[in-house]
């Protein structure tokens, strides 16, 4: 048995309404893309409620807010969604790249950022750019909501801050890129499609007004530690940097040198800390190139 | 579990159909609405076989809950058209040669339908990504994009066309229509797990989960005690022989007392459903001894190795001795030596394995796919003490082999369920119980050395194969035979020394799988070609072009070869259209 | 840095299986409107066997092949044709079949004969008609002379059978000996491009001929190369199952790789007809010759792009990049 009841809600206070009925029983489900076949291959425990709310129109859609300040992302959007949404790709390219090459179109036409976020894992083709980005989640409970910053959400593999029984995700948001800024994604697999990480690397860069300098830099790396991992060091190193090849360079090995990556089926552990410094360096060149800046 | 109402609008039609809460898409289209297209891959998403549309969306249906699919519109292949109202997709995959096996075929042109829809005209990229998660094994590919493309011409108006230059009489060198193509892109060619007798059980099986091991006692009480379990037989209880094998029969359908591979099957259940079947399987109590085991082929050469099999771990060593080795090696200007080792690969149909098996009048009538319907009738017959004449096989369409369904694997155990039952017994794999327990390509470890003189000629050739057989004898014996005449590959060469051995370990069984030892060693003897080239100062064409076989040569077995040579036809071929500045006249 | 590199590989492939007999025997019945019905139990797992098969019947037959059925798949109708493997049943069981058909249209081309006032000899049956070789507008149609011959109460069936001319088992001790009675030859080239940074290698192009002796059915050939060319793509660059103390790590598609339409580019086949002798209209097998080369193609292409030689299938990313690394370091010493 994967799970004893199936409830599909339609707005938020229905969905709490369930949760909150069925006392820790219940527990949130979007596009199932992960959920349905963790389930299938444990077994359920006794008495579990699956409560559906990727019908919550409210949760879903991509929107300017706050005047332009803002980038809001619907928890509930579907990663092809995301793949097609012309504000992101104008204003948060790495999850555009991101959201199109995670799994195959089947699953991305069903799969959620949110699920993509609290199914927790360290290498999470919506995770590691939205980490990059900046993005924050809004994490709502019967009682209380709260802005999470991603990179404080996550706890170990699998795991994050949100209780699936009580709480749920209902958006994001993160900074669009400004005029000066950019942000790609870079992804390295065993196969050129439908295939899980070996590495992915986002980045996101701000240049100054002249585009002279790195005025802000985030780098987000997965899988390379039990949780999606920012290279503070590297980031850190560029942030004042002037715009140069060597300055590149010194991020890409300052990432590597920070990062610990494990063996696994995917890939050695080795190659992937080797492949840390390609990816950074990449993910920078052309967050740098796109802005039309040659180094 | 309850059971709920639900109401689905399936190809514009509504149906109310009664479902348990944790049904997916999957099983309410094929189950309960008798909708079968839609195959069961892999039960995770992860081949597409089970795509259908979801308001107009491609999406995987064996994880998709189908309460979820309540208030959407779902498309599955039986709404796309038949045999009157064929669509221009399911046209243009039949004309275009684009269906094989069919599998996953109905999947390929709902994704493909999809883009369609959305896009009319799609390049080869957008094509490619909108197929990217239906995973096809027969068809590299190729002509399935080329029929989207052709269909994408069409549904935008224009005129298709199909030149082929073909004879104009006669049917040799015409390349007519598949009979069973139609079939296949209706969504109707019947599949194994597609059909359903009443009074059905299902069968699993228990499988060991140490390569290596003595069982001391196995326990069906429990199994056979748990509601809705209606047999648990073990070896004891076949009433024929309990040994198969298409060359050595030294495999056990169920294990004795020995266990030598992970995954061995020690006990078959039958149930009422497929959730009680595990229910009894994990019910059984056995009693293990774990033995040491052996996985590397050298190690399990080596004189005090575990034994796998008591006749010895070497199960064939196949030589082949032509000219005089020395007198070889001592013409050759060049000599390279190269080892290379190739990994185990996993045959990777679409299609798991599945059989269905019902007595009727006194005849077992097991339905399945396979590529040996013969050869699993005469093992069945064994397995039942039957007379050959009263087991039949109706081989059904088949979701690809490669190798891999020549052997038994579901069939005797649905056969022998539905034998003490009485009653049909359909056993379907899941995806990975077909990985776990089907034969392998076998893994070789390469030794060569091959000597030439310095203008490309071979003269000698010494390899040694260690093939990786794992636990059982399965077709290993064959592979490594036809891997020594095909050692050097289809050069001519006048000394030749092959030693190839077939070992046993406590690995995956190594078995039938296309190429049979070619792919494993061609890498090896090629690269030393080019190498042979590269010293002196031949193209890889010219090096190879003079050591090619031809009429008048002698092969590796010394047979003279007279007629039907293409070898050099296909190098030119080749390199003429795709090796720029390779000398066509040369050739 | 992206590098391009171009490789070929050859292979040959034996047909049916080594050095032991692996007969197939066929019936066909010609129904009384000049329709036939073929009984071989050739397996069809996807590679086109019953169409192919059906081809040489109506061929040999002399009917249109839409008027030939053929059933292969139920042993209680479908006599034994061996197993479909071994690259064997257009080559065995086409024997077979072409040999039934020979039997039962000597019976047609009697009666042709009677109709016609010619010798038997002097007739050519084709496109559901006998006539006359020297002058096709003299002749009759199959249907007629089916009708003739049940008016007589004749049936008209024939059987076939056949096993690769290779009864003996090669020599125990030197090999030597006659494995096979024809073999199918491919030469394949691959175009590839490696990243030199990261070790991915994509197949650009790949164009792979095949001897087939006769091409019965040429798109059914050109999807047996194209699909034993995506699986050989598959075995050179991702797929792998990985096995730990005898058990298998990676049972499910998210670990076992094997290629998807974005791995494969498109496939340029080549049909060669160089006709076997002993094969029916020439014609030999192709289901597995074309899936040799391949990786051998692409490792060659490799090599030919940064000069490594990686000696271990699958050649993953991972193992060309090290091998990059390796030579790098190697020419860096003095």
């Amino acid at each position: 048995m994967r799970w004893e009841t199936y409830k599909v809600a339609r707005s938020l206070e229905e969905a709490f309404g369930c949760l909150e009925q069925f006392q820790g029983k219940a527990r949130v489900i979007a596009g199932g893309t992960d959920l349905v076949v963790q389930l299938s291959e444990r077994g359920a425990d006794s008495g579990m409620v699956l409560l559906d709310i990727s019908s919550i129109s409210d949760m879903r859609g991509v929107k300017i807010a706050d005047g332009g300040k803002e980038i809001m992302v619907g928890a509930a959007t579907t990663m092809a969604e995301l793949a097609q949404s012309e504000i992101i790709a104008k204003y948060g390219r790495a999850l555009a790249l991101g959201a199109s090459c995670m799994g195959a179109p089947q699953i991305r036409n069903v799969a959620t950022i949110g699920g993509n976020v609290v199914n927790a894992q360290p290498a999470a083709d919506g995770t590691i750019p939205l980490l990059a980005l900046g993005a924050e989640a809004r994490v709502v409970s019967a009682k209380a909501e709260k802005w999470i910053a991603l990179e404080e959400l996550f706890l170990d593999v699998g795991r994050s801050l949100v209780n699936p029984s009580e709480e749920i995700i209902t958006h994001f948001r993160f900074k669009p890129s400004a005029e000066t800024g950019s942000s790609s994604l870079q992804r390295l697999a065993k196969r050129k499609a439908f295939t899980l990480p070996t590495l992915l690397v986002a980045a996101m860069v701000r240049l100054d007004g002249g585009k002279q300098f790195f005025e802000e830099v985030r780098i987000a790396v997965g899988p390379v530690a039990r949780t999606p991992w920012l290279a503070r060091e590297a980031a850190d190193g560029l942030r004042g940097s002037p715009v140069s090849q060597e300055a590149i360079e010194k991020a890409g090995a300052a990432a590597k040198l920070a990062a610990h990556p494990r063996d696994s089926l995917r890939g050695g552990a080795e190659y992937r800390k080797e492949m840390v410094e390609v990816l950074t360096k990449r993910a920078i060149l052309e967050c740098v190139t796109s802005l039309g800046v040659n180094v | 579990m309850s059971m709920r109402s639900i109401s689905l609008n399936v190809n514009g039609v509504v149906k109310d159909i009664s479902v348990s809460e944790d049904t997916v898409l999957l099983d309410a289209l094929r189950d309960h609405l008798g909708l079968t297209g839609a195959k069961r891959g892999c039960g995770k998403g992860e081949c597409g076989a089970c795509t259908v549309l979801v308001d107009n969306l491609p999406v995987m249906s064996c994880i998709y809950p189908a309460i979820k699919a309540e208030g959407r519109s779902i498309v599955t292949i039986e709404g796309i058209g038949d045999d009157r109202t064929i669509h221009p997709v399911q046209k243009q995959f039949i004309e275009k040669g684009a269906v094989q096996c069919g599998f996953c075929t109905p999947g390929l042109i709902l994704s493909s339908k999809a883009l369609l829809d959305r896009k009319p005209h799609p390049d080869e990229r957008e094509i490619r990504v909108a197929i990217s998660g239906n995973l096809c094994r027969c068809t590299g590919y190729t002509k399935v994009v080329e029929a989207i493309g052709a269909a994408a011409s069409e549904l935008r108006g224009q005129v298709v066309s199909s030149y082929r230059r073909e004879p104009k009489t006669g049917s040799i060198g015409r390349s007519i229509t598949r009979v069973d193509s139609l079939p296949k892109v209706t969504g109707k060619a019947v599949f194994t797990d597609d059909m359903s007798l009443p009074n059905m059980l299902f069968a699993g099986v228990l499988r060991s989960p140490y390569p290596s091991a003595r069982i001391n006692s196995i326990d069906c009480s429990g199994a056979l005690s748990h509601p809705g379990v209606r047999a648990a037989l073990t070896a004891k209880d076949i009433p024929g022989s309990n040994r198969f094998g298409i060359i050595v029969k030294d495999q056990p359908y169920l294990v004795e007392e020995r266990v030598r591979f992970v995954g061995e099957p020690l006990a078959v259940v039958a149930a009422e459903t497929r959730e009680l079947v595990k229910e009894g399987l994990n019910k059984i109590r056995v009693d293990y001894t774990e033995l040491p085991a052996v996985f590397v082929p050298e190690e399990a050469m080596k004189p005090n190795a575990p034994r796998v099999h008591d006749t010895g771990n070497i199960l064939h060593h196949r030589k082949i001795r032509k000219g005089n080795i020395e007198e070889g090696f001592a013409k050759a200007d060049i000599i390279i030596e190269k080892t290379f080792t190739s990994q185990t690969v996993e045959h990777a149909y679409i299609e798991p394995e599945a059989a269905l098996a019902h007595m009727d009048h006194g005849q077992m009538i097991v339905y399945c796919c396979s590529q040996a319907p013969h050869y699993y009738r005469n093992e069945i017959a064994s397995m039942l003490a039957f007379p050959i004449n009263k087991v039949r096989i109706v081989r059904l369409a088949t979701g690809g082999g490669f190798g891999a369904k020549i052997e038994l694997t579901a069939q005797p155990y649905a056969a022998l369920c539905s034998y003490f039952t009485g009653r049909p017994v359909k056993y379907v794999f899941t995806r990975e119980e077909s990985v776990i327990t089907s034969t392998k390509r076998h893994a070789f470890n390469l030794h060569y050395k091959l000597g030439a003189t310095k203008e490309g000629k071979l003269t000698a050739a010494r390899v040694t194969i260690i093939s990786n057989g794992g636990a059982y004898a399965s077709y290993g014996p064959a592979v490594l035979t036809r891997s020594a005449t095909m050692a050097i590959g289809p050069y001519e060469c006048p000394h030749v020394h092959v030693d190839a051995y077939e070992v046993y370990t406590n690995y995956p069984i190594g078995g039938a799988m296309r190429g049979f030892g070619a792919p494993q060693m061609a890498p090896c003897h090629e690269a030393i070609m080019d190498e042979i080239g590269r010293r002196c100062g031949l193209s890889p064409i010219e090096v190879r072009r003079r050591n090619l076989l031809r009429p008048g040569s002698s092969t590796t077995t010394n047979q003279v070869l007279e007629h039907g040579i293409g070898a050099l036809e296909t190098l030119k071929q080749t390199s003429g259209r795709a090796w720029p500045g390779s000398d066509r006249g040369a050739i | 840095m992206k590098k391009r590199g171009r490789g070929i590989a050859c292979t040959y492939f034996g047909m049916g299986n080594t050095a032991k007999a692996n007969p197939s025997i066929a019936f066909i019945e010609v129904c009384e409107d000049g329709t036939a019905i073929v009984r071989c139990g050739a397996s069809d797992i996807g590679q086109g066997s019953d169409t192919a098969l059906r081809q040489i019947a109506a061929h040999t037959l002399g009917i249109t092949p839409e008027r030939v059925t053929m059933v292969s798949n139920d042993t209680m109708v479908a006599p034994e044709a061996g197993v479909t493997s071994a690259s064997r049943q257009t080559y065995v069981s086409g024997n077979a079949i072409r040999l039934a058909a020979e039997q039962a249209k000597a019976v047609l081309l009697e009666e042709a004969a009677e109709c016609l006032k010619y010798d038997p000899v002097d007739l050519e049956a084709r496109d559901d008609r006998i006539f006359l070789k020297e002058n096709q507008d003299a002749y009759v149609t199959i249907e007629d002379v089916c009708g003739r011959l049940r008016a007589k109460g004749i049936l008209v069936a024939g059987t076939g059978t056949f096993t690769p001319p290779t009864p003996e088992a090669l020599d125990p001790e030197t090999g030597l000996g006659v494995p096979y009675g024809a073999y199918s030859y491919a030469t394949q080239i691959a175009e590839v491009e490696v990243d030199t940074e990261t070790g991915e290698v994509t197949v650009l192009s790949f164009t792979a001929a095949q001897d087939v002796g006769r091409a019965i059915n040429p798109t059914a050939i050109e999807g047996q190369i194209e699909g034993g060319v995506g699986q050989g793509i598959g075995y050179a660059l991702m797929e792998e199952v990985v096995v730990e103390n005898g058990v298998i790590l990676n049972p499910s598609f998210s670990d076992l790789l094997i290629p998807t339409a974005l791995d494969v580019p498109y496939i340029h086949s080549i049909i060669v007809e160089i006709p076997e002798p002993t094969g029916p209209f020439g014609a030999k097998g192709t289901g597995e010759p074309p899936t040799c080369p391949t990786a051998a193609a692409i490792i060659n292409a490799i090599y030919d792009a940064v000069g490594v030689h990686v000696t271990s299938t699958p050649v993953t990313a991972e193992k060309v990049y090290w091998a990059i690394k390796k030579k790098e370091s190697e020419e860096r010493r003095p």
